[in-house]
């Protein structure tokens, strides 16, 4: 005689009816937690998302026009200098340019790019134009350039180029100019 | 057999309950997720606000520096004195002095020497230096109001209290830049007036109306709602006829009432010349602080290039906006058909003093 441990057909049914029971409790934990988890990852990627965004803002353009400079014997800053070229161009042309790429090269810097693993350089650019970019700026009335910056590539924000910013400057009562600095991104 | 089905449905439940407990904690995490704003949010507003406002302040230093070169330079060219043409309705409120002896050959004289009746000389003085830093405060402010009218900025003019001491000027601001913390950038919404509520008077805050735009440029547009519609209504009017008003002076608080009456101190020692002159805040309520009075003038125009016939188009324009029973809702500050007296430019309604007798007489223009 045969063994029936499952004391009939009724008992066997039963037991896959457990058994269901502990796979759906199982699947329904780890559907949860997959789901759960993947909120949380959501979350943290929103929060590094804001803050990429910091390094996007004027404070190095402002940091620029602030620099001091001595001009004349007397001390004063690149904006009063891009001024007094408006004036003179001539005459402050030069110390202009100097002191400008001296600042745009001050600010160069180097990383590893995490994705690629190479060294990546980073380049900065001043034009001075008299509109303002948004309304077609495209010809400025002077440009300075670091020595490492990329150019050609950094015209639209993309491929690594960020716009850092745009400060208006006067230089009349009734005239001004528009400064823009842009970064750009270079393997090195 | 009994402990077996217990144990059956038991399973069940607990299984059932496990997906319908976690389900709802989904739901209910999602939606106050949603609500909650990410971690730093705010800090991070506040941060690029820090910056963004860098900017219009790195402006404002560079315009005051230039701004007192060129009125040194400015004072200079004008022998110490202000000539009336370096006054428009921007600048009224800001003291100064005239010269007291006129010019010579185009160049404004310091010392006049007179004969008396008996043939003597009399020297006089027509300079006096105690007005230099007054002046030179004038020119500074009118040319920093210039350069920030120039400005993309929104920044107010008009709003700086100035000091001279030894070498230095020190220019404090009476109000604050004002930007919103967390506006959407990406976001173009349409402002909405800001509701305010100062000396218990019910004011709205038409700085950053966009259409039709009454007031200027950096003046701070608060006027009773009341107001506010019935210069609408001359604006239609106005548009008829070709023109633009422009407000340039609107609601002020007491204090600045107090601050401008004690600017003129010095220009205007006595009393009762400076009340002729100036509103006396302390002695009775000025019409500016009703939020029901307004100074106007035409786009392009200011109260020096304003024509006789301009004032009377502007005394037109405002005083048909009438009621329902036919009377004007704005009075002018003056004598009816003149436009050389007392303040062409400023119009009253909304049961101002003035404008309140003015009904009570039926005219439109009363001192």
């Amino acid at each position: 005689m045969r063994h029936n441990t499952f004391h009939g057909k009724k008992a066997l049914s039963e037991f896959i009816l457990d058994i269901w029971s502990y796979l759906v409790f199982a699947t329904a934990l780890f559907f949860f937690f997959v789901v759960f988890k993947l909120q949380a990852a959501s979350a943290v990627e929103r929060q590094l998302k804001g803050i990429t965004d910091i390094p996007i803002s004027s404070s190095t353009l402002i940091s620029y026009l602030r620099t001091p400079v001595i001009v004349d014997e007397k001390e004063t800053n690149i904006a009063e200098i891009i001024r007094l070229w408006t004036l003179e161009p001539d005459k402050y042309k030069e110390i202009l340019e100097k002191n400008s790429i001296g600042i745009l090269n001050s600010l160069e810097y180097e990383y590893s790019n995490p994705q690629t693993k190479n060294i990546v350089i980073r380049g900065f650019h001043i034009s001075i134009n008299k509109q303002k970019e948004a309304e077609n700026a495209i010809r400025p009335l002077i440009e300075f350039k670091s020595n490492s910056f990329q150019d050609g590539l950094c015209i639209t924000n993309d491929k690594g180029c960020i716009n850092l910013g745009e400060q208006f400057i006067p230089v009349s009562h009734s005239s001004s100019l528009y400064i823009v600095l842009r970064e750009s991104y270079k393997s090195k | 057999m009994k402990a077996k089905k217990a144990a059956l449905v038991y399973n069940w439940t607990l299984t059932f309950m496990v997906i319908f407990i976690l389900a709802w904690t989904l739901i209910q995490f999602n939606s106050k997720y949603n609500k909650y704003e990410l971690v730093g949010k705010k800090q991070l507003g506040l941060f690029k606000i820090y910056q963004k406002a860098e900017s219009p302040l790195f402006y404002l230093d560079q315009s005051a520096k230039y701004s007192l070169q060129q009125s040194v330079y400015e004072l200079a060219q004008n022998g110490g004195f202000v000539s009336e043409f370096d006054v428009n309705e921007i600048n009224i409120n800001q003291p100064f002095s005239r010269d007291k002896c006129g010019k010579f050959k185009d160049v404004y004289v310091w010392y006049e020497l007179k004969k008396d009746e008996s043939d003597n000389y009399v020297k006089s003085q027509c300079f006096d230096e105690n007005f230099l830093n007054i002046n030179l405060v004038f020119y500074l402010d009118n040319i920093l109001n210039q350069y920030l009218i120039n400005s993309p900025y929104n920044i107010q003019i008009n709003n700086y209290e100035y000091k001279v001491k030894d070498n230095e000027v020190i220019g404090k601001a009476k109000l604050p830049l004002k930007f919103d913390i967390l506006k959407d950038e990406a976001k173009q919404v349409l402002k909405k007036s800001i509701e305010v509520e100062i000396e218990q008077l019910k004011l709205k805050d038409f700085t950053d109306e966009t259409e039709p735009k009454l007031c200027a440029k950096g003046i701070r547009c608060l006027l009773t709602e009341e107001a506010y519609n019935l210069l609408l209504e001359a604006q239609k009017i106005a548009d008829k006829k070709g023109e633009k008003l422009v407000v340039n002076s609107a609601f002020r608080s007491q204090d600045e009432s107090v601050v401008i009456w004690e600017k003129f101190a010095s220009t205007y020692p006595n009393i009762a010349e400076r009340r002729k002159k100036v509103c006396d805040p302390i002695s009775k309520k000025c019409p500016h602080t009703t939020g029901n009075a307004v100074d106007i003038v035409f786009e392009g125009k200011t109260t020096i290039t304003m024509k006789n016939i301009d004032w009377l188009t502007l005394h037109e324009i405002m005083t048909s906006v009438k009621n329902d029973k036919g009377e004007p809702q704005w009075v002018r500050y003056g004598v009816e058909n003149r436009y050389d007296l007392w303040e062409p430019w400023h119009f009253e309604c909304c049961g101002t003093n003035r404008h309140s007798r003015a009904k009570e007489k039926g005219l439109t223009a009363i001192v």
